[in-house]
């Protein structure tokens, strides 16, 4: 019941590990995002955000993040594998997994449809945006 | 005029060595990412942090968009703290865009650095194309300014007061005590105009100081093309890549960025 919940709940759901590596996503990321389910494991963070929002992330919400352990209420531009742009509102937090080895700490991130609060500027396809 | 940049900056000085080495936040956060370097250097060095005006706990009154308006405003505020601290000769380490405020102030007043430490450091981020590719359109950038000013509620020193309002929640109180990186959001959208249209390239020649490089892996902002040209630029520089990845690996890979930090001044 709930696995089912958190695969299609209308919110992005994306986990990554310690070099900012996409482990895990619900079926609504990858719907959002528009890749086959699973093509995203091991990919860059980065390469589901627009460009603006990958200096944003870097510069002000991970640092925050290792810091803190957490953040919350972050305006951020999505970009799905055609260009699409996904305004979203993200919050994320630090999770210890146990494992075979060491206990490892992963991030999750959760991601809310923010399309009536668009982040000034980030409304139009910039040139060469993806990369 | 000492104590007054003392307090501008909110300048910290701890260790029990006697050669100072002081560390430059960078854009988007403030001297608090160096709280795993600094125990690192305590033993041997007389550690100096501070927090640029705008971030942290620096005087916000003492903001002047005029002097702030280019990187060498913050140049000539990094050269008043080592000069109101008497520090003579410094080991400067500069994360992202205080490496470019570290070289413009070593090539200003050379004397006073010894060597410089550049993580992830970029002359220019936007693209200038044939012959440089900084890694972003001018348009990405300023949609950069535009998210700074949609998430200008997110940080939490500006949620303070609402917090006074609140006598019934002190959980949440003690919540913001233990916030980082407070950046005012009007400076914050200067200090990215400062930074991200800055072009130092012509800089990068005359810097005579010791200089290493220290790149990331998988940098999304300082891509790895950015960090070999200011090296190829800055000829006494040593260029060492990172198995860290992202852009902060002072606070994500605290121990290898220390080991190199270390690594290098041993030898040098």
């Amino acid at each position: 019941m709930m696995d089912a919940l958190i695969d299609s709940a209308p919110c992005a759901i994306l986990t990554i590990d310690s070099d900012e590596r996409i482990v895990a996503g619900n079926a609504t990321a990858y719907d959002w995002l528009g890749y086959a389910r699973g093509s995203l494991d091991g990919a860059a963070l980065s390469e589901v955000f627009c460009a603006a929002s990958r200096v944003f992330f870097e510069s002000h919400v991970a640092p925050r993040l290792l810091l803190q352990s957490e953040i919350h209420g972050v305006f951020l531009t999505l970009q799905s594998l055609s260009g699409t742009r996904v305004p979203v509102v993200l919050s994320a937090a630090h999770r210890t997994v146990e494992t075979d080895a060491a206990p490892v700490v992963v991030t999750d991130f959760v991601c809310l449809k923010a399309d009536a609060r668009v982040p000034v500027g980030e409304s139009e396809p910039a040139s060469g945006a993806r990369g | 005029m000492a104590s007054g940049v003392i307090d501008r900056n909110n300048v910290r000085v701890s260790g029990r060595g006697t050669t100072p080495l002081v560390l430059a936040h960078g854009f988007g956060c403030d001297q608090s990412m160096w709280r795993h370097i600094v125990p690192e250097f305590e033993d041997q060095y007389q550690v100096i942090t501070f927090d640029y005006v705008g971030a942290g706990g620096s005087d916000l009154g003492a903001y002047d968009a005029e002097r702030y308006a280019t990187l060498d405003g913050y140049a000539s505020d990094l050269l008043e703290v080592i000069e109101a601290l008497d520090l003579g000769e410094v080991i400067f380490v500069g994360h992202s865009v205080s490496s470019m405020i570290g070289v413009l102030a070593a090539n200003r007043a050379p004397d006073r650095f010894g060597h410089l430490i550049l993580i992830g450091p970029s002359p220019r981020y936007v693209n200038d194309p044939p012959d440089y590719e900084g890694g972003f359109e001018r348009a990405d950038l300023e949609g950069l300014i535009g998210l700074i000013a949609a998430n200008d509620l997110g940080w939490a020193s500006f949620l303070a007061p609402t917090v006074a309002s609140n006598p019934d929640r002190p959980e949440i109180a003690s919540e913001l005590e233990r916030s980082f990186c407070a950046l005012d959001p009007d400076i914050a959208r200067e200090f990215a105009q400062a930074t991200f249209f800055a072009d130092n390239r012509d800089d990068l020649p005359h810097v005579a100081t010791p200089t290493l490089v220290l790149q990331c892996s998988e940098d999304a902002i300082a891509p790895e093309a950015v960090g070999t040209y200011v090296h190829e630029h800055i000829s006494n520089s040593v260029y060492l890549k990172l198995d860290a990845t992202g852009h902060c690996p002072h606070l994500s890979h605290p121990e290898e960025t220390a080991r190199a930090i270390r690594a290098y001044l041993d030898v040098a």
